[in-house]
């Protein structure tokens, strides 16, 4: 061993931190090392000397009454749980994290699926009506259906059509009637058709009546319409159709550019002719003409407007049960609502773990990076201490 | 140490006789603890009392993870350590001139008149060589060496790594052999208390009988 080696063992052994064998080795060296031998001595006479520097250090005699007096001033210890803190705030994180990814990913900031640009991930139904109980929840996801019913590419000259139709059972007939037609213009479209059958559910009449409305809503407001409408008395059947009408739109384009044109060339027959007979012949028929190019511009127009604005027909029936008093018209509103927010409750929770699903790689894949960077800084900490 | 713990929680309640009970045996240790790292009476004095309350104030903080000495130990340091830099403008007042005013020897040590009065020697040197030492390495070395922790107990009250309070400790060690040896080879002690024991050493029994 090296006088260079013993001294830098030297605090070890002083501090008796090292195995055996090294102390033996120590010692030998000392045996034929006169100078580290001493130095230990030495060393050792210090560390002695320091171990016994304070022992007759003795607080003056007014040291413990002082601060004991002091003491009695003191409040009570304030007792500061930050373990029970910390585990809070790391809920709330996980919380805010997990509820505000859901609600970003259903309000479509957040969208984790590409094939749909909406964020609704669990609205991919396949029917094309909801008939029954359902009732309320039948528009759940419509929009989506709608955008089903819509093609992914639009071809030049293609009409596709579509158009919902609505039963709902209602105990206030009029007021809901009305609500719904108020909606209608609220969002921008109008009333096309409106019709009421059957005597007011009075006395032993328990028939009701029957309402029937054909309304046009604007594409972008349907959303909107179709949820306050689901608010409304009791939807007992909801229906979306989307119709191919582009052979017949054809045909009839066809067939009005026909008879535009005979139209003109009679026009023009009839200026130049000079025979009564003939001007009357031709008067006929351009008048038949102008019906038919009348007719067919009709059809044109209304296609073209319910590709923009939708079809919605709504089917109100006074409801029997909905009459027999306001108390049970409350639980039925009440157990409408109740349904609908439980329903939107369990639409939020399955949006959340496929949320959680979306971002579990994430998660782990940012885990793993702080594994990796715990592990570089555990490994160059240790290379320090070497 | 359950009786310690069933101590702290009653203190921690708001039992003073219990917080004074749990104090009793480290009153001391931190008053000479304070008193060497701040190398002065007076500070120690009130270093030592605000440890004493602090601690207590403190109480709702202690998680029961260290020793309740590590953890008192640890506050000392902290109030000393400000202390001392809330002083910095202040003028010093040498551990020398303190010396043999107020510090009573324990009857332990009067033994032989030679011997007591070596160390007595050594101890003067040892104090005005340990306040000569950087603050960090004064602190570390009081605290192993002086006050006898572990190197563990160091590093948790210091907050700092085994490594680090490990190498700091031995060049604190080899700085004050180096002081001492300056301090040996001439200087104050000769005029306090050299000529005394010149005298006692021309007096002594012959010691290798």
């Amino acid at each position: 061993m090296t006088c260079d080696k013993y001294r830098s063992l030297l605090h070890d052994l002083l501090d008796g931190e090292l195995p055996p064998r090294v102390a033996r080795s120590m010692a030998e060296h000392e045996t034929h090392c006169p100078y580290c031998a001493a130095f230990r001595v030495e060393m050792r006479g210090m560390l002695d000397g320091l171990a016994n520097l304070d022992e007759d250090v003795k607080p003056p005699e007014e040291f413990p009454i002082t601060w004991r007096q002091m003491l009695r001033g003191e409040r009570r210890p304030v007792r500061i749980k930050t373990q029970g803190i910390k585990i809070w705030i790391s809920v709330a994180a996980v919380l805010v994290i997990l509820f505000g990814g859901t609600s970003l990913m259903r309000a479509g900031i957040i969208n984790i699926d590409d094939d749909r640009g909406k964020g609704q991930p669990g609205a991919q139904t396949s029917g094309t009506s909801n008939t029954g109980e359902n009732g309320a929840g039948g528009t759940d996801g419509l929009e989506a259906i709608l955008d089903v019913f819509r093609p992914a590419v639009m071809q030049d000259g293609m009409k596709i059509l579509r158009s919902s139709a609505y039963e709902i059972s209602t105990g206030r007939f009029d007021e809901d009637m009305q609500f719904v037609m108020t909606l209608a213009k609220q969002v921008g479209g109008w009333v096309a058709k409106q019709s009421v059958s059957g005597e007011p559910m009075v006395g032993v009449n328990l028939s009701g009546r029957v309402g029937r409305l054909e309304l046009r809503v604007p594409d972008e407001s349907i959303q909107r319409f179709l949820t306050e409408l689901s608010t409304v008395g009791k939807v007992t059947s909801s229906e979306i159709t989307a119709d191919d009408y582009s052979e017949q739109y054809r045909e009839v384009l066809s067939r009005l550019e026909g008879y535009e044109e005979l139209l003109t060339s009679h026009q023009m027959q009839f200026t130049q002719s000079v025979d009564p007979d003939e001007q009357y012949r031709l008067s006929l028929e351009i008048v038949d003409l102008q019906a038919k190019v009348d007719a067919a511009r009709a059809n044109i127009q209304n296609w073209d407007s319910r590709e923009v604005f939708l079809q919605v027909d709504v089917t109100f029936t006074e409801s029997a049960v909905a009459m027999t008093g306001g108390s049970s018209q409350l639980s039925s509103r009440m157990r409408e609502h109740f349904t609908l927010s439980l329903r939107t409750v369990g639409s939020y929770f399955r949006d959340m773990f496929i949320f959680i699903a979306a971002a579990a790689p994430w998660v782990l894949l940012a885990a793993a990076m702080a594994a990796v960077a715990l592990l570089i800084e555990r490994l160059h900490w240790k290379s320090r201490q070497l | 140490m359950q009786e310690t713990d069933r101590l702290i929680r009653r203190a921690q309640n708001g039992d003073m006789e219990a917080y004074e009970q749990l104090i009793m045996p480290l009153e001391q240790k931190v008053y000479s603890l304070c008193y060497r790292i701040t190398n002065n009476r007076e500070d120690a004095f009130d270093c030592a009392q605000e440890v004493l309350l602090r601690t207590y104030r403190s109480l709702g903080d202690y998680q029961f993870k260290a020793a309740f000495s590590t953890w008192i130990y640890r506050i000392a340091t902290n109030v000393c350590l400000d202390a001392i830099r809330r002083r910095k403008t202040r003028p010093f007042v040498s551990l020398e001139s303190l010396t043999d005013k107020g510090f009573p020897l324990s009857s332990a040590h009067l033994g032989n008149p030679y011997d007591e009065l070596v160390r007595r020697d050594t101890n003067q040197a040892l104090k005005a060589c340990i306040a000569k030492l950087p603050l960090d390495s004064r602190t570390a070395l009081i605290l192993r060496d002086v006050q006898g922790l572990t190197y563990e107990e160091v590093a948790q009250i210091l907050k700092l790594n085994m490594g680090t309070v490990k190498s700091r400790i031995s060049r604190a060690r080899e700085r004050l052999r180096k002081l001492m040896q300056e301090y040996g080879d001439g200087n104050e002690v000769e005029q306090i208390d050299r000529p005394l024991v010149r005298y006692v050493e021309r007096r002594k029994p012959n010691r290798d009988m």
